[in-house]
């Protein structure tokens, strides 16, 4: 089983030894770095190659969603594939929405046992996750995303009806090999098609792009 | 006036009632009507009660009109004097008792114009002749009712508008005790305000504290159950975030249970200039002075220079009676400040008591010493002190023999203070 390289950057050193204790407890997960100063990884997080990168609440001189976004901008320019898993000291839906808009995968509380971080670790590094569609609607009707990019309507535009497709079986949540099943295409051009779409619209994650989806949608 | 008749009891209304009854019982005695004292006695009554038992006065209303306008000798008098009943009812009545108040002024008027335009009084009383034709004594009738019924309503409105602005406007005192009060809430809220900022950013840091010793705790778990050389590392580890934990549940703890906080800036230097005219308006001679080119202070120490002087501002009305005259003086120097909050109490108490017949003859030998070795000291000046010491100022109360006390606190680095944390 492929080692799934774990970054930790938590400005408290003892929640980081903590959560290292965990990861390098497992035999599939390797803790590859630890940084305390947030400014330092965002500029040192891409050259570690990591799966994901678990970043913690108390970032000193960043808060919340502002390291975040940073962090994630930070692997996007370095086309660094690593994800981001956010933790706070309780787990709420702002704060998950709030990391999930700044480009988190997902988010755990720290009341949350580390068993299910664990499996959260192994379930985000897939490429077609995002999180239930059911929360996500649920984000978008209770707040506001922002402007949605505009080329995000333009490529839409330019979509033959079977690309059209693709993005309504997305938003109803089913997976990319469903949705393949479904359009009777092959797994890796929806794969493909729904990336592409992230990656002109400047997104990260596929959270993002439900979440401007369902914003235009509005 | 109002205030001076609602902070007393009964010695008021008796004051009143002792009036109106010895007026009416004097007037109806140089007309040699001894029946008439019997109208004074029920007017006397009427208004004795109204404060305590305004039920009685609603019914001496009725009673009074109907005895002034049958056995009185003065009854346009007596009438005018039933009003002031009429007036205190409307004053100080609840809801219920006003509505039998308007009845029962509504059947002394219709008696009142009965008895006097029906029955040919009133006409007598002006024209001194009577009139026997039906149509005249009917207008007579509705005349005087109207007469009487207006002066009762003037006088029931006349109640409720002063009860009106008594309780809900207030006169310039009133404002200038809510003025003071919202001053002392308004320090209050800041300093809770402050309290409430600090506990959170401590429990804040307790909350990652508690996360770090959950952490490493259920890191621990892990870490032995895959290699149980671990266990000492992470008890150690354990052991380190709890007492970091416990001693920041000890900061919230003595923070929370500790009455000496901070205050928030709330207040500057430029509100005591409303604070001074708020003790004009109590009757105290406040005046604020500045002298020098002052300098800009930052948050604390504007609060701190507030409070000096609203706290002497306080103590000053405490200890001395209304017409003293107090003086707020701001002397900038250089580097620093010097606040003097002087008073002549003394003197003014000396000249009441000259007033009142007593002989005062300046100030004696004793309090001329009592001056130069007393120490003032107390809860406040202890509080202000400590204040005023956080910006290397000192204060000093003393007491200038016959004429009054002095408040002097002085910052000597006031501006070098300032310009590092400005």
């Amino acid at each position: 089983m492929p080692d799934l390289r774990i970054g930790l950057i938590d400005s408290n050193d003892a929640v980081r030894t903590g959560k290292s204790m965990v990861f390098n407890s497992q035999l599939d997960m390797r803790v590859v770095l630890e940084e305390s100063d947030p400014v330092t990884a965002i500029e040192r997080a891409s050259d570690y190659l990591v799966d994901v990168l678990v970043v913690g609440p108390s970032q000193h001189r960043l808060r919340g969603g502002q390291f975040i976004e940073a962090l994630c901008m930070s692997l996007l320019l370095a086309k660094n594939d690593g994800v981001v898993l956010a933790y706070g000291p309780f787990s709420s839906p702002q704060s998950r929405y709030e990391a999930l808009k700044s480009g988190a995968q997902e988010f755990i509380g720290l009341d949350e046992p580390a068993a299910k971080s664990l499996a959260m670790v192994r379930k985000i590094v897939k490429r077609d996750f995002h999180v239930p569609i059911e929360d996500l609607v649920e984000f978008s009707r209770q707040n506001d995303f922002g402007p949605v990019p505009s080329q995000l309507e333009a490529i839409k535009a330019s979509y033959l009806e079977n690309q059209h497709k693709v993005i309504d079986l997305l938003l109803t949540g089913i997976n990319d090999q469903a949705i393949a099943k479904e359009l009777d295409m092959a797994r890796t051009r929806v794969t493909s098609q729904i990336e592409k779409l992230m990656e002109s619209c400047g997104f990260n994650t596929r959270n993002r792009l439900i979440l401007a989806l369902l914003q235009a949608a509005k | 006036m109002m205030r001076w008749i609602l902070d007393r009891n009964w010695f008021s209304f008796s004051l009143f009632s002792g009036v109106i009854f010895l007026f009416s019982a004097g007037s109806e005695l140089l007309n040699q009507n001894y029946l008439g004292l019997v109208v004074s006695t029920v007017l006397g009554c009427g208004l004795f009660f109204v404060r305590k038992l305004p039920g009685i006065s609603v019914g001496s209303v009725l009673v009074a009109t109907i005895l002034a306008t049958t056995i009185s000798s003065v009854v346009v008098l007596s009438l005018l004097e039933v009003s002031v009943i009429v007036f205190a009812i409307s004053f100080f009545a609840d809801r219920n008792l006003r509505l039998f108040a308007q009845i029962s002024v509504l059947l002394a008027a219709i008696f009142a114009g009965w008895q006097m335009g029906y029955q040919n009084k009133f006409v007598v009383l002006i024209q001194d002749i009577s009139s026997t034709v039906d149509a005249t004594r009917l207008n007579s009738l509705c005349v005087c009712f109207a007469l009487v019924f207006f002066i009762y309503l003037a006088s029931m409105s006349l109640g409720r508008i002063v009860f009106l602005r008594y309780q809900h406007v207030g006169s310039p005192e009133d404002m200038a005790y809510a003025n003071i009060r919202a001053s002392k809430l308004g320090l209050e809220i800041a300093k809770q305000n402050e309290r409430l900022e600090i506990a959170k950013d401590l429990s804040e840091l307790l909350v990652q504290k508690i996360s770090a010793v959950v952490s490493v705790t259920e890191g621990g778990r892990y870490a032995i159950a895959s290699d149980p050389k671990s266990a000492e590392r992470v008890l150690e580890r354990s052991y380190d975030a709890g007492r970091a934990a416990q001693a920041e549940l000890r900061r919230l703890y003595d923070y929370l249970n500790s009455a000496i906080i901070s205050d928030v800036a709330s207040y500057k230097i430029s509100d005591l200039h409303e604070l001074t005219v708020s003790y004009r308006e109590l009757g105290y001679n406040a005046v604020l002075s500045e002298q020098g080119n002052s300098f800009p202070l930052n948050e604390g120490m504007e609060l701190c220079v507030y409070k000096i002087v609203f706290e002497a501002l306080q103590n000053v009305k405490k200890h001395t009676l209304i017409g003293t005259e107090i003086g707020i003086d701001f002397l900038w120097v250089e580097d620093g400040l010097q606040i003097l909050v002087k008073d002549n109490g003394i003197e003014v108490r000396n000249r009441l008591r000259q007033g009142l017949g007593e002989a005062v003859d300046g100030y004696t030998a004793e309090e001329d010493l009592d001056t130069l070795v007393t120490e003032f000291d107390g809860a406040t000046l202890a509080a202000l002190r400590d204040r005023a010491a956080i910006y290397k100022g000192r204060i000093e109360a003393s007491k200038v023999a016959g004429v009054g006390f002095t408040l002097s606190a002085i910052f000597p680095d006031l501006k070098a203070l300032a310009a590092l944390e400005v």
